[in-house]
This record gives structure tokens, C-alpha cells and sequence, in this order.
């Protein structure tokens, strides 16, 4: 075949992209802007918690007993615990764990998912029976009974709350992959990839798992919400994070037996857990709607 | 248009067949078959253009993706250039299926959403043709002149292109890997009718100019003779007629195809014959059009105990 020649200077235009869309549709929505500031906030505060506490070493777990349970006051702004503690430098380290983590476990539990759901979905058969009636027995628990479940097997601790619920919340994303790339296995290009022998395991990585990205996406933001409310929970069951260290979940179950007389402790963890996942689900709304058919242009 | 025969046809069917099992039926014990494609032959011989023209359900769509060996045929033989494939397995056919490539009917579908044009024309050099990256750009840049696109278009997404500009693309990675054969599934049917006209003719030139050979399928007799040299006729999975275009369009022999000619009176205007001419026609051919109605249950094609 003969190829037609070109100049070596050509101009490459670059069309407006997916991402500078979502980019345009996030900036005219006043909620979705606000959330990702929210969660942007969280997660700085979180990674450079020693640097952003007031009070480092009490946000870290050291008790200081001449300021036991103090309102709130320019000096603490959100009080001290029972055992002098700062409650916003604890709010703030407690971010690493009730934040962190759970966004490393809904990684993962993509990581493990997706890419199962895919193949799953696109083989068929024997692989697709196996996958989905695992899974099946995992979706038959509610997630955070799993969850508290496999943590009392493995024992207490941040580790073991956060891989008892990767191990509950991958089949999620298996089951949700898995139904898109039956969609996509007997489209045209999928079916082009074939003929031009392309190998199957090259298409299911660029063209069955990018093609799903939508809805692993919207399901991921929504779930993180999810998770750190699961998170919580287990630390305020004490499965979790363990004292001295800072957690919502376990700040909440701390404070909850002084609600009355210095209701600070457990009310500011409460409430930034609370904002935190509001923002996920706000967020989580606005891809949404924008990855909807229908708000296509 | 000349047709240029060599000894030995580049594609050769012989007696291939292709069930589908239908869903149900368990209970009762009656299995149900669909013979989408039933003993069917035919040769494609280098350089030439076939047509397979036939109503919706046909088969048709079946034997192209039979030929490409993306389904498994139930029996018979596919011959590729000597060669007998219809029992090759997946690992055997892949350096084969650089030879034969593909253009669907839906051309926004037949691309990937996530991908730009660059990489899709990209795709085949990178993946099978093992080409680097940089040689691919100017590479893909020569493939998208070739079908009347340019520069402009490398970094667009599918969906910011037109269904004409979606089915050049998707030419132009056909024809990344130098095939020898193009089978085209209705390559302009979901097109506008003056897009289709620009299609084909750039299918047109495209053979003239690089040599191929094209199995186009179609249910629109008109394209097909535009394009084809050779023209069959399917009717329910089999080949009810085949011969060369011109003699077909004058001579139907099969009341099947006499149907069908009569069923394009736009194409007759299209060909210069006029409105009264065009009438008498098909008032002439209303027995014929009859014919192919009496199928109540097989809608398309024929459904048959097993």
C-alpha cells in the first residue's frame, strides 16, 4: 500500500477533551465545586497533619491533663478531651484514618474488582459462573457485618479493619464491571479489535475496562462516602483504629459517655465525618448526571 | 470496471453452514434452529469485488463474520488463499486475520468512545503490527489522507466526529495492516444518502487503487452495483443466484431477486429510466414481491426443527 508522503511540519490540533468537559460542567455547578474544594481541604489536612494540628503531639495521642475537657475557645477551638487532648488537632490527625484509608480501600477494591468483573464479563462461561456466585456469597452479607466479622477473625486494628473491608466491598465493583463489559463484549469495536487480532487480554484491558470507567467511577465516589462511615463504625466499635491514636469513629465512641457535660468531644468528629461524606455524595451526584447519555451534547 | 482473475480464488467457501440454537424449547424437548447460513459457496478471487445482497436476516451479516472467522461455522470450508481456516483455532488465526479486516455497518459504535483517532487508527500497527510509537503518528497520518481526513483530526474522540467521518476512520484502520481482503457489513446503510455516495466512492477508489478485495454485504441493490463486480443474491441462508452485476440488474432469474429489483423504484430513477417506465415496472413485478411474502412464521430467515 502506498502511503501519501507528508510535510514534516504538521500542525496537530487538539479537540476539547472529556476531562476538559467534566472540568466545564464542575465549574458552572456551585454544589460540585464546593465538594471537591471540601474533600481537597480533608485531604491536605490529613497528609500534612503534624504540620496543620496546633497541638501535633496531643493530635498524636499524648495526654495533657492541666486542660482536661475545656469548651471551646480561641485556644482550642474545638475544646479538649478527657484527657486534655486538643479536639481539632485530633479531628485533624483522626483524618488519616477515617479518610485515608477508606479511599486506599475503595482503590483496591477496584484494583481487585474491575479488573475480575471485566474478564468475567467478557469471557463468559466457566470464569463468569465462578466469579459472580463468589461474589454472590460475599453480596449475601451486609457489608459492614462482613466487614466486623473478618476483622474479630483477623483481630482488632487499623490494617486488618481496612483489609476485612476491602474483602466485603470488591465484589461490589466486580458485579457492576462485570454487567458493563457484557455490554460492551458484542459491540462493533470490540468486535473489530478481534479481526484485526488484537489478543484477548489487550482488549479487555483497552477496550472492555477503559469503556467501563463511567460507572466505576460514579460508584467509586458514592461508595467512598460509604466507607468511611463503615470505617467509622468499626472504630467506634473499637475494631478499628486502637488508643491513643485519632479516629472519628473512636473520638465519637470516646466522647459519647460525656455527650452531656462536654457534648464538643464527640460532636466535631461527628460533624466532619458528617460534611465529608455529604461531599462524596455531592460530588458523586454531579458525575452522575454528567456522565449520563442524556447530558450529552 | 475490469476484473482481473487469477487461477485460484483468494476466498473460498464451499457448503458452509451455520446454525444458531434458539433459546427455549427444553421443556417441550423441541430444539429449535435457526440455519442463519445453509450450504452456501461461493469463490471472491483477487482484486475482485463480490456483493451479497439479501433482505434483513438473510444471513448475510453471518457469512462476512463466518469468512473473518469471528463465528465458528457449524460446516463446510473456508479456503483463504489456499488455505482452509473454518477450523483453525483462535491462536492459529491471529497472524492470518492481518490479511482480512473489517468495516461495520454503525460507525460511531465500531470505535471506541475512550480513544482518539490517532490511537484507533494506531491500534492495529502498535498491538499486532509491532510499530513504535513515533513511526505509527506519520504512519496514521498517511492511512487518514488516504481516506480524506487530515491532521485536524488525530486527537478528536468518535463523538466529535460525523457518522461519514466515524466510517473513514474506521476505513482507515482497516486498512492500517495492508489486508488483502475488506469485508464491508453494510458500510453505508446508517449513513445520509449524500455521505454514502462520498463512501463509496472512496471504497471505489480505494480498491482501484491499492488492489484489494471487497465481500460487500448489503441489502441496498444499487450500492452493491456501484461498487461490486460480481453480485449473489441470499434468500432465507442460502445463495438463490450470483453472477456479474450487469447481467443480474438485466436478466433476474430468481423471482426472489426480481423482487428485490422491484422493490427500488428510487434506484430506477436514479438510473435514468422514468416515472412512467419506473410504475409499469413494478406493477409488472408485483407477483414476484408477493413471493418473498408468505413466510409468516421464519421471519427472515428459516426456523426448522432440528
Amino acid at each position: 500500500m502506498s502511503v501519501i508522503p507528508l510535510p514534516a511540519d504538521v500542525e496537530i490540533v487538539t479537540g476539547s477533551t472529556r476531562g476538559a468537559q467534566l472540568w466545564r460542567v464542575l465549574r458552572r455547578d456551585p454544589l460540585s465545586i464546593m465538594s471537591l474544594t471540601i474533600i481537597l481541604i480533608y485531604l491536605l489536612m490529613s497528609l500534612f497533619a503534624p504540620w496543620v494540628a496546633p497541638y501535633p503531639a496531643q493530635g498524636a495521642g499524648k495526654s495533657n491533663p492541666p486542660t482536661v475537657m475545656l469548651p471551646p475557645s480561641p485556644q482550642h477551638w474545638m475544646g479538649t478531651d478527657q484527657l486534655g487532648r486538643d479536639v481539632f488537632s485530633r479531628v485533624i490527625f483522626g483524618g488519616r484514618p477515617a479518610f485515608i484509608v477508606p479511599l486506599l480501600v475503595v482503590g483496591l477494591a477496584v484494583l481487585i474488582g474491575a479488573p475480575l468483573g471485566a474478564i468475567a464479563g467478557f469471557k463468559g462461561g466457566w470464569f463468569d459462573e465462578t466469579i459472580m456466585r463468589i461474589t454472590d456469597l460475599f453480596l449475601a452479607f451486609p457489608s459492614l457485618l462482613l466487614a466486623m466479622a473478618i476483622t474479630a477473625a483477623l483481630g482488632r486494628g487499623l490494617e486488618n479493619a481496612a483489609l476485612a473491608l476491602v474483602i466485603s466491598w470488591w465484589p461490589w465493583y466486580a458485579r457492576i464491571v462485570r454487567g458493563a463489559s457484557v455490554s460492551l463484549r458484542d459491540r462493533y469495536f470490540v468486535e473489530a479489535a478481534h479481526s484485526m487480532g488484537v489478543r484477548e487480554p489487550v482488549i479487555v484491558a483497552r477496550h472492555i475496562l477503559p469503556n467501563c470507567l463511567t460507572p466505576i467511577l460514579i460508584q467509586a465516589t458514592i461508595d467512598l462516602g460509604t466507607v468511611i462511615l463503615a470505617m467509622g463504625g468499626l472504630a467506634f466499635l473499637g475494631m478499628g483504629t486502637q488508643p491513643p491514636a485519632a479516629d472519628w469513629g473512636l473520638m465519637i465512641s470516646e466522647g459519647r459517655t460525656s455527650i452531656l457535660n462536654a457534648w464538643w468531644i464527640a460532636i466535631f468528629p461527628m460533624l466532619a465525618m458528617m460534611i465529608l461524606v455529604l461531599a462524596f455524595n455531592l460530588l458523586g451526584d454531579v458525575l452522575r448526571d454528567f456522565f449520563d447519555p442524556r447530558h450529552y451534547r | 470496471m475490469t476484473v482481473s482473475r487469477s487461477e485460484a480464488p483468494l476466498i473460498e467457501v464451499r457448503s458452509l453452514t451455520k446454525h444458531f440454537r434458539l433459546p427455549g424449547g427444553w421443556l417441550t424437548g423441541k430444539r429449535r434452529v435457526l440455519h442463519a447460513v445453509d450450504d452456501v459457496s461461493l469463490q471472491v478471487y483477487t482484486g475482485e469485488a463480490l456483493g451479497i445482497v439479501g433482505e434483513s436476516g438473510c444471513g448475510k451479516t453471518t457469512l462476512g463474520r463466518l469468512v473473518l472467522r469471528l463465528l465458528d461455522p457449524t460446516a463446510g470450508q473456508i479456503l483463504f488463499d489456499g488455505r482452509e481456516i473454518a477450523k483453525l483455532k483462535k491462536s492459529e488465526l491471529l497472524p492470518l486475520r492481518r490479511q482480512m479486516q473489517v468495516v461495520f455497518q454503525n460507525p460511531q459504535q465500531s470505535l471506541s468512545a475512550r480513544l482518539r483517532v490517532a490511537d484507533i487508527v494506531a491500534e492495529p500497527l502498535r498491538t499486532v503490527g509491532g510499530i513504535a510509537d513515533d513511526q505509527s503518528r506519520r504512519r496514521v497520518l498517511g492511512l487518514l489522507e488516504q481516506v480524506g481526513l487530515g491532521a485536524q483530526h488525530l486527537d478528536r474522540y468518535p463523538h466529535e466526529l460525523s457518522g461519514g467521518q466515524c466510517q473513514r476512520v474506521a476505513i482507515a484502520r482497516a486498512l492500517a495492516l495492508d489486508p488483502v481482503l475488506l469485508v464491508l457489513d453494510e458500510p453505508t446503510s446508517a449513513l445520509d444518502v449524500s455521505v454514502q455516495a462520498q463512501i463509496l466512492n472512496l471504497l471505489v477508489d480505494l480498491r482501484q487503487r491499492l488492489g484489494l478485495t471487497y465481500l460487500f454485504i448489503s441489502h441496498d441493490l444499487g450500492v452493491v452495483e456501484h461498487v461490486c463486480d460480481r453480485i449473489a443474491v441470499m434468500y432465507l441462508g442460502k445463495i438463490v443466484e450470483s453472477g456479474p452485476g450487469k447481467e443480474i440488474f438485466a436478466a433476474p432469474g430468481h423471482p426472489y431477486t426480481q423482487a428485490l429489483l422491484g422493490a427500488i423504484p428510487s434506484q430506477m430513477s436514479r438510473r435514468g429510466v422514468n416515472w412512467l417506465c419506473c410504475r409499469v415496472m413494478s406493477q409488472v413485478r408485483q407477483p414476484a414481491i408477493w413471493l418473498s411474502i408468505p413466510h409468516p412464521v421464519p421471519v427472515g430467515t428459516g426456523y426448522l426443527p432440528d
